[in-house]
């Protein structure tokens, strides 16, 4: 059993591997599904800065307004393997800075198009931890949710 | 956006579900509230080392404590872990949005070539 604390979300592209890897390192791309995705939480979408250096130790910087506040994600791209896989630390204020959740997107080429897996990791420490444990965080958070339903 | 405050109460709940001991302990009391004695019986440690477990349960506030008469009994909290969830259902929901919406940019910029 997976043991890690972590949002996982996939999704099947019909686009090639290369083409969904390029939309996340170009700023214009970037900023139009961002938009995208913001306005469908509901969002204004102002987004202020876009700004990616695409090499492994690079860092980016994204934000958007929410009403007065500047919302800020930023961080540091670990790996760069293209068509494959992209892995970056995700920081959204200075209290992440010493111990970042880490994602990880997979792009995982098919026949027709690809699938893209985005693994969201809690943080390095915690992952440390419970890979000793025997027992599973993944039962624990299942009982939790049974027993809140 | 996340507070500095949910992000300490994420740390210790964390810290505090990082042993096999504890979440045992923690799995007991969603059964029903418990004395400290009545805990300590199904682990091979003593009196006091579930009792230092059981303090830093209660720090996370995943354990409630209540005295009747000299009895110490213990409740389970599911609040805390109630902010986890809502963390991860977050960031999910945030990346998923986001993949949708790269798939629309994608296909869009198909369509002129067909």
């Amino acid at each position: 059993m997976d043991s890690r604390v972590e949002a996982r979300v996939s999704h099947r592209f019909k686009a090639t591997a290369e083409r969904v890897y390029d939309a996340w390192l170009a700023p214009e791309q970037v900023r139009v599904w961002m938009a995208a995705a913001l306005k469908s939480f509901g969002l204004a979408a102002d987004i202020r800065r876009i700004e990616i250096d695409a090499r492994v130790g690079g860092k980016f910087f994204f934000s958007d307004m929410r009403g007065e506040t500047e919302a800020r994600h930023w961080g540091t791209y670990l790996e760069l393997d293209r068509p494959r896989k992209i892995v970056f630390t995700w920081i959204i204020d200075e209290s992440g800075e010493t111990n970042p959740s880490v994602v990880t997107l997979t792009i995982q080429p098919e026949a027709e198009g690809c699938l893209a897996t985005i693994v969201h990791e809690m943080d390095a420490k915690w992952v440390e931890y419970v890979s000793r444990t025997e027992d599973g965080w993944g039962r624990m958070l299942h009982q939790i949710e049974n027993l809140l339903a | 956006m996340r507070t500095t405050s949910q992000t300490r109460l994420l740390d210790s709940t964390f810290h505090a579900l990082a042993d096999p001991t504890r979440r045992a302990i923690l799995q007991r009391l969603t059964q029903s509230d418990a004395r400290v004695t009545d805990l300590a019986a199904p682990f091979r440690i003593s009196l006091n080392s579930v009792s230092k477990h059981i303090r830093i349960l209660e720090r996370a506030k995943l354990v409630e404590r209540r005295r009747v008469g000299r009895e110490h009994i213990l409740r389970f909290r599911a609040e805390p872990l109630q902010v986890v969830q809502d963390w991860i259902r977050k960031q999910q929901d945030f990346w998923r949005a986001g993949l949708e919406a790269l798939d629309g940019l994608l296909n869009q910029a198909d369509t002129p070539e067909k």
